[in-house]
């Protein structure tokens, strides 16, 4: 008999982002993660492809997000295998991954991740949040973790569903950029990777500008409401 | 020589005086009954079909199949009894994902069939067991090399070329001496599997039949898949339209 108890997270991923656009779902996360405060691994992926028709991104403790992974992409061998003519999509995925999830929650013993997952179901694109206490969303964007309080309502003021990919790009870019701004757990070093009907394709890591000179930041001291002057 | 019935048949654990254990050479007689199966190492992969007789009009066609995915690379096709084999396919799917579980990396078709071949030997040793009626073949991918396997009830396993089992298997392995294996593409073999099926049936070709196909090869990215039905039937009906041609003596 397995005895386990929660334990907190040890090596952590930061937020993620997604948005439903004209082509499908395009995603995107930093390479970092943190072991505590210490910036640990750098240049990781914290996305991954479930064969052709799910994409999944995942911010929380990053074996548990491997462990998913493999999860799933037994499960999408086991459906492929039985060459029935049927294939699992990233709707099933999603709400067999979140069942495993909500089981884990009621047994004290968590899978300790937020995901969002990306894919296409009855040729209409999909896009869920699921986390670790087994809650099951759908939507037209997603974030996970810090986002919600920084990049969210970046998203939510600007997204339309006709976004081409370059507008989701920028979109989604500035909604990082504040992130790295903001969030002490975050990273400069960011990776898209989007799902459209052609399947899964990944784009190359890059680090993107910012501006540490900003006279916001270094005359924080002239704000009335600075305590030590 | 003692024959069947003299008592030494009763179990597997038990040899006649010529060295034989009855219980494996009758499990290998009820596979030789068995719907006719064949593989084929093509330039470019492998073939792997069977016939069987299709009892009755009010089976669906395509159902029953007897063709396996085991991993998204790997294959078989069985004949023989097919509930034993199919329990055999169950067996080799779960040494293949513990393997891949347990060693991050896919099994490869060398390793399968070697540990298939252990389990139905298994079967081979214990008086509570009995062994499997089933032959089994397995094809699949590995390192741009494409690999083929034969297991027998006894747990024998060898690597092939090419093979055959079941009730058609001399007539096939005739026609299969004919052809340069290595020229042809497995879309090429296709129609010439579909003809040795035909042909290597002792009933009248009156008698329903149904021919099951997969490959793995370069044309499915070395991905084990079925063989595309329409294309898998318009080779059958050329077969059938050409063997009949001969036979009327054009």
């Amino acid at each position: 008999m397995e005895k386990s108890a929660t334990v907190s997270p040890i090596l952590t991923g930061s937020s993620v982002i997604a948005v439903k656009y004209s082509d499908g779902i395009l995603m995107c996360t930093d390479t970092l993660a943190s072991y505590g405060s210490m910036a640990m691994f750098k240049e990781i992926p914290r996305m991954a492809a479930i064969g052709k028709s799910t994409l999944i991104g995942a911010s929380g403790e990053y074996s548990d997000f491997q462990e998913i992974i493999r999860i799933l992409r037994q499960k999408d061998t086991d459906d492929f295998i039985e060459h029935d003519g049927i294939t699992l999509n990233a709707g099933h995925f999603a709400s067999y991954i979140s069942s495993v999830m909500y089981g884990k929650r009621n047994k004290g013993n968590p899978l300790y991740n937020s995901l969002l997952m990306g894919g296409f179901v009855n040729s209409q694109p999909y896009l869920a949040y699921i986390d670790l206490y087994g809650t099951h969303i759908l939507g037209d964007y997603h974030v996970t973790g810090f986002a919600h309080y920084i990049s969210k309502p970046i998203i939510a003021a600007e997204w339309r569903p006709d976004l081409t990919e370059e507008e989701a790009k920028i979109l989604i870019e500035k909604g990082m950029k504040v992130l790295w701004y903001r969030d002490a757990r975050a990273s400069d070093r960011i990776q898209f990777a989007k799902i459209t009907r052609n399947g899964v394709e990944f784009d190359d890591p890059y680090k993107f500008n910012s501006d540490w000179d900003q006279e916001s930041f270094k005359n924080y001291s002239l704000n009335p409401l600075y305590p030590y002057n | 020589m003692s024959g069947a019935g003299t008592g030494y048949d009763l179990s597997p654990t038990t040899y006649n005086p010529e060295g034989r254990v009855f219980q494996v050479d009758y499990a290998i007689k009820a596979t030789e009954n068995g719907g006719t199966i064949i593989g084929l190492k093509c330039r470019d992969g492998i073939l792997l079909a069977g016939e069987k007789n299709v009892v009755s009009r009010m089976m669906m066609e395509g159902s029953n199949k007897y063709i396996f995915g085991v991993t998204k690379e790997i294959g078989a096709v069985i004949t023989g009894v097919i509930p034993d084999g199919k329990s055999v396919i169950m067996r080799a799917r779960q040494e293949a994902s513990q393997y891949s579980e347990f060693y991050g990396q896919q099994i490869k078709p060398t390793v399968l069939a070697d540990r298939v071949a252990q389990f139905m030997y298994l079967f081979t040793l214990y008086g509570g067991l009995r062994p499997f009626g089933s032959t089994i073949m397995l094809a699949g991918k590995y390192q741009n090399d494409y690999r083929l396997f034969m297991v027998d009830p006894s747990g024998a396993m060898f690597e092939y070329y090419s093979c055959t089992a079941g009730k058609g298997s001399q007539v096939c392995r005739t026609e299969i001496d004919k052809l340069r294996l290595e020229d042809i593409t497995v879309r090429d073999a296709v129609y010439h599997v579909c003809r040795m099926l035909i042909k290597s049936r002792e009933e009248t070709r009156d008698k329903r039949y149904e021919i099951d196909m997969g490959w793995v090869s370069e044309e499915s990215f070395g991905l084990f898949v079925p063989v595309p039905t329409e294309f898998r039937k318009e080779m059958e009906n050329k077969a059938k339209e050409d063997i009949e041609r001969e036979e009327r003596g054009e």
